[in-house]
């Protein structure tokens, strides 16, 4: 396991990151490092990261300087990973913002390959929906019924075994 | 509101694994939706255990599996093509209990009957029959077994299926064949499969009570030599439970010989064999 203090990056070095929309960030270069798709991009003294907007950028990049000194997990080992199920205080806090916004630090972490800001943030969702009939997860998440009535019914019954466990 | 692309909607449905109530409500929600969650609701289920869940299954057997039914007189009402083939998702298949079965023919097929006088349990043929029709589609179907616990009777067609997923599946990691009066075919197949497979960490073998006589040859077969060469080749088996299998202390010496060999079993059970332990 790499606990961050072998990346040859040292404290001051700074890299710049630009957003789909063109704002510029500078960060801690150990950021980029520990990410392999940031740090594939870190070609020269800037970056474009294309698909991501400055606001979510901005959010993705705080979470990231928060958790710089956090050991590096073993990215392969699926169940480990998703065993942990405490959510810290300051993850919370910070994914507490807009549903959107929420979505869309997930889409970029699954993009940018953060993978423990992907699972973070589909834990919150997870989270959301427990203890809701399919009618409530609909209007939480401002999602539309695609089903015909009948094809409802026969996704029931043929599922609804789960009911009893 | 921001659409998340199916490989995130099942990072999401992942931490809900187990939580079969939530999956339910999640998946019908939409359409994609359930395409998400129906491989992680499918995954383990205790299949034998529930009448929906083998009333589901029934609906997946091919006309061989189905011949099989009307053989003896049971025919499925419902001939509706699932939207899913939901088989293929299965993981764990466990073999432990009729009680699904027994349950689901009671409701369909006895109550349309009005013959609530009939008995039926786990020894009824037409329980047995749905029971190994429903085996050998999930042996059939399951696309990444990771647990397979069969106990009772093996037959021929099983066999096949098995070794069909002992030589070809790298995902097998837990394998019990408690109680099978297990035929040479098997004990061969299983020793030919230890050498070669590498993913298997669990092998429970225990309960296969033998008479004496027939305890002794399996002992020779399978414990004797070819067990033991193939612990001696097998690089990945951590657990090994052999009790209650009449082995005698004739078995001793090679099967401690290849535990020498043999660096990766931490736990071995061997409750029963009170000669052979001595031996080792």
């Amino acid at each position: 396991m790499d606990n961050g203090t072998s990346n040859s990056a040292s404290e001051n070095e700074t890299i710049t990151l630009k957003s789909c929309d063109g704002i510029e960030f500078h960060i801690d270069a150990r950021i980029a490092n520990r990410y392999t798709l940031l740090n594939n991009w870190n070609g020269g003294e800037s970056a474009c990261i294309p698909n991501v907007n400055g606001k979510v950028l901005e959010k993705v990049l705080e979470w990231c300087e928060h958790h710089i000194n956090d050991p590096q997990l073993n990215c392969g080992d699926d169940d480990s990973r998703r065993r942990n199920t405490i959510i810290e205080e300051w993850d919370e806090n910070f994914l507490s913002c807009d549903q959107d916004m929420l979505f869309e630090i997930i889409l970029a972490a699954n993009y940018l390959e953060i993978k423990p800001l992907l699972d973070l943030g589909c834990k919150t969702v997870a989270n959301m929906m427990k203890s809701k009939s399919p009618e409530e997860i609909r209007s939480a998440f401002n999602i539309d019924n695609d089903y015909t009535p009948e094809e409802e019914e026969q996704f029931r019954k043929e599922n609804e075994w789960a009911e009893d466990y | 509101m921001t659409q998340l692309p199916d490989e995130c909607l099942s990072e999401i449905f992942l931490n809900l694994e187990g939580q079969y109530k939530n999956l339910f409500s999640c998946l019908l929600v939409n359409r994609q939706w359930c395409r998400n969650v129906v491989p992680i609701l499918w995954s383990e289920p205790e299949f034998f255990k529930n009448c929906k869940l083998v009333r589901t299954c029934l609906l997946a057997l091919n006309s061989e599996e189905r011949a099989l039914l009307t053989s003896h007189n049971i025919m499925l009402q419902d001939d509706q093509n699932p939207f899913f083939d939901y088989p293929r998702y299965i993981t764990a298949i466990y073999i432990l209990t009729d009680t699904g079965i027994i349950n689901w023919f009671k409701n369909e097929v006895v109550s349309s009957h009005n013959s609530t006088h009939v008995k039926i349990d786990s020894k009824s043929p037409k329980v047995q029959i749905i029971r190994y029709a429903l085996t050998i589609m999930l042996l059939r179907k399951t696309e990444k077994p990771k647990y397979l616990r069969v106990y009772g009777p093996i037959h021929n067609k099983m066999v096949d299926l098995l070794a069909k997923i002992f030589i070809h599946n790298k995902t097998l990691t837990f394998l019990s064949l408690e109680d099978n009066k297990l035929t040479s075919k098997i004990r061969k197949l299983l020793v030919e499969s230890l050498c070669k497979n590498t993913t298997l960490t669990h092998l429970d073998f225990s309960n296969n009570k033998l008479d004496s006589e027939r305890g002794k040859i399996l002992a020779e077969a399978l414990g004797g030599n070819a067990l033991a060469k193939a612990l001696s080749k097998n690089i990945s088996l951590a657990y090994l439970d052999l009790s209650n299998n009449n082995l005698d202390s004739g078995v001793g010496k090679p099967l401690k010989d290849a535990l020498s060999k043999n660096t990766t079993l931490i736990s071995l059970e061997l409750e029963g064999a009170v000669d052979f332990v001595c031996a080792v």
